[in-house]
């Protein structure tokens, strides 16, 4: 390996000594230089998308992790620098999940105080008849329970929007859930979704609150050390449900492709882009989603009822079997360990 | 414990299990073939009618690598031809020239290529026609290297090359190139341009490659993770025109890597598969983005194993996004989407943090005046180095075109 110069100075700035060697580029660069580059990445990102107008409010979806915290973090330092002119209020959703969800939440909680903007917050139990994530595991176990947190928190967080008066909430999405993303699609062959996923602003018939990801382009790890440098104040806990295996394989893909080449997910991020489907306007526009409303919450839908009533329903049916098949079931000893260990009691060899 | 019989004949003892299902020899045979004579439907032995001029059978090229999957393909050819012949009364759909582009000045084998062609010439020449290109002649082709040189000559540095002859691909191209997988980019680009080179001295209209469905699917993602997703279409779909009219073909697309092995071995020809006596790294660092998609298909495919032909599925259902731009890659040769380097520039900001220095990004004008243009993959992978794709230098241009 060849040895350091001795003499050696920021890459960038030649001027102050090197603090840490830049995830993306590779480049030895000083602390300073990292704050500015990190910081006008997604300044350059948010103009060249034109995400904001002046005036314009703007809800950021902050769970108290590392993402959102810096989101927070930078979207205030580069609204005053930049004079964005936006106002914008920390949204946040209480999944119930104990020793999870509770902890970060009080997190976002000192974050309000620390960067003094607004804070709401929306919860499953209210939101969803009593149903929080730990009772839906305990309902349907720990198999697929992504896919009723993924449903429930997107109508969350745009009723939480709604309930504000805002139409645009910004998400903490680094560079590598998109290249992931786009790995995942392409492995799943997920057409519909390929083209389109690493668009920066989204809006779907299917939700009446644009989305968007200022830090699209900014490396995970870039993130961890922007936060651990500005002192940020974190959560850093993963989520006690454990993601599904095969998002696993393509999570520690990218992580060895980075080790081979540092560009690796801004690669993929940059293919992704260029790819657009074949049959534009074909089949798929006939199948044009009309937007309507849920039959029962009033929420937007192209069905008679929303994906979360259609989840709700689901659970609500398993818990009345349970129910009733408990009041049916034999008196307590013929049920559980008790019955096992006589039905075992019972049997010759 | 007895074998299990064949899932298709249920007579025979099976030999193999591919896709879980269990295969006797002729029928595992007759189930490859049949998946390269689909490929393949455009090449019967058609009968003009009496009225139409008489038509000549296609001449196609087929890229021989010396590996089991274009081995297999070559095999699967040869059987396809003997049939035809044997059916129609000697007439063919179709004429194979098989082409081997030699690495051996830049990779050491286990056996010598050219010999290996030479058994295979000997062997099948009455209906197959074999040649050797060497890699080098990359280098000593003015009209070859022109392809790569951009329009405007004049704002170049031309090349630092020596001789003509003493040109070696290795010290001229390679080894000035320190990254390891665009090392790899640009030997596989070269080889490209031979076989189309070659396509066209045979005058054939497509060329074959016996990539199998596992080659392609790590091709997408491994174009995919080198930033050169706008050439994923363009890459593996049949019948597009690479490069001079020349338009590829894909007939293993298919077969499984692990069947075209196992039918190789079957036909015996495993005696011609040369191998890199130099074995693929195993530390991660030193690997190459595609051995590290090699890895991952391996892995992945006990697990899942549709993964391989979903990937490629999806793969065919994209849009070549470049069919319509002008812009052609000074280094690579393919059609590339306008200003990389300026979405790069965008989000890479290499720009110190100065003391009251004007925080709006300033535009740089001079971007695009001198530099020739490359796409997003090529600008990754040279990194912004030093490094030039040898052009032809003036004084050769002017010797080769000035009357």
């Amino acid at each position: 390996m060849p040895s350091a110069p001795l003499f050696s100075l920021c890459e960038l700035c030649s001027a102050r000594k090197p603090f840490l060697r830049r995830p993306k580029t590779g480049q030895k660069i000083c602390q300073f230089c990292f704050f500015h580059v990190f910081e006008t990445e997604i300044h350059n990102t948010i103009v060249a998308a034109s995400l904001f107008y002046p005036g314009e409010r703007v809800a950021i979806g902050a769970s108290g992790g590392k993402d959102s915290t810096v989101l927070a973090h930078v979207m205030k330092t580069l609204n005053e620098r930049y004079n964005y002119g936006v106002e914008f209020i920390l949204l946040s959703v209480d999944e119930g999940i104990r020793g999870y969800r509770d902890d970060s939440l009080e997190t976002v909680k000192r974050n309000k105080d620390q960067y003094s903007l607004p804070l709401e917050i929306v919860s499953y139990h209210d939101l969803y008849d009593g149903w929080s994530m730990d009772n839906i595991v305990a309902q349907i176990g720990k198999k697929n329970n992504c896919t009723y947190c993924g449903v429930f928190r997107r109508q969350a967080l745009d009723r939480g929007a709604q309930k504000l008066g805002i139409n645009h909430v910004l998400t903490g999405h680094n560079a590598d859930d998109m290249a992931e993303t786009v790995l995942m699609n392409i492995l799943r062959g997920d057409t519909a979704r390929l083209d389109r996923c690493t668009e920066i602003i989204t809006q779907s018939a299917e939700s009446p609150i644009k989305r968007s990801k200022p830090l699209k382009y900014a490396y995970e790890k870039e993130i961890v050390l922007y936060a651990h440098y500005k002192k940020l104040d974190y959560f850093s806990t993963e989520c006690t449900y454990s993601p599904e295996a095969f998002r696993g394989t393509a999570r520690a893909l990218i992580k060895n492709l980075e080790t081979v080449r540092t560009s690796a997910i801004i690669d993929i991020i940059h293919s992704g882009e260029t790819f657009s489907l074949q049959r534009h306007g074909g089949r798929n526009h006939a199948k044009k989603l009309v937007a309507g409303a849920c039959e029962r919450c009033g929420y937007i839908s192209s069905n008679k009822l929303c994906k979360a009533c259609v989840l709700l329903d689901g659970l609500n049916a398993g818990k009345a079997a349970m129910q009733i098949k408990l009041e049916d079931s034999e008196p307590a000893e013929s049920t559980g360990e008790t019955f096992v260990r006589k039905q075992l009691e019972s049997l010759s060899f | 414990m007895t074998a299990q019989l064949c899932k298709r004949c249920s007579a025979t003892e099976s030999v193999v299990v591919s896709r879980k299902e269990p295969f006797c020899r002729s029928c595992f045979e007759r189930y490859l073939r049949g998946k390269e004579r689909k490929q393949m439907t455009p090449y019967k032995v058609t009968y003009p009618s009496r009225t139409s001029p008489p038509t000549q059978p296609a001449r196609l090229l087929l890229a021989l690598s010396l590996g089991s999957s274009s081995l297999a393909l070559l095999e699967m050819l040869l059987e396809h031809l003997r049939d035809q012949m044997e059916t129609h009364r000697g007439a063919t759909g179709f004429t194979i020239v098989a082409v081997h582009v030699d690495c051996s000045p830049i990779l050491s084998y286990n056996r010598d290529p050219k010999a290996v062609i030479q058994e295979l010439q000997k062997e099948f020449s009455e209906l197959c026609t074999f040649e050797t290109v060497s890699i080098d002649e990359f280098l000593q082709d003015q009209e070859l290297l022109g392809t790569f040189t951009h329009l405007d000559l004049e704002t170049y540095s031309f090349s630092q090359c020596g001789e003509l002859a003493s040109r070696s691909v290795k010290s001229d191209i390679l080894d000035k190139i320190r990254d390891r997988t665009a090392k790899q980019d640009f030997l596989f680009s070269i080889i490209h341009n031979l076989l189309v080179r070659s396509a066209r001295s045979h005058n054939s209209s497509h060329i074959l490659f016996g990539d199998s469905m596992s080659r392609l699917a790590e091709r997408v993602l491994s174009l995919t993770s080198k930033g050169r997703g706008a050439a994923v279409s363009s890459s593996i779909a049949d019948n597009i025109i690479c490069k001079n009219g020349i338009a590829q073909l894909y007939p293993m697309r298919e077969i499984m890597r692990a069947e075209a092995e196992a039918y190789v071995a079957m036909q015996d020809f495993s005696q011609y598969v040369i191998t890199p006596t130099q074995r693929p790294p195993t530390i991660l660092r030193m690997m190459t983005i595609d051995d590290l998609l090699v890895n991952y298909f391996t892995d992945i495919e006990a697990g899942f194993p549709s993964i391989v032909s979903t990937v490629v599925r999806t793969a065919d259902k994209l849009k070549d996004t470049t069919a319509e731009s002008n812009s052609v890659c000074a280094l690579c040769g393919v059609k590339c989407l306008a200003e990389p380097e300026r979405w790069l520039k965008e989000i890479t900001v290499s720009k110190p943090a100065l003391e009251g220095e004007s925080l709006e990004p300033t535009e740089t004008s001079a971007q695009h005046s001198d530099k020739p243009i490359l796409c997003y993959g090529c600008l990754v992978a040279t990194n912004s180095s030093s490094f030039t794709w040898p052009r032809s230098s003036k004084d050769e241009i002017l010797r080769q075109y000035e009357l």
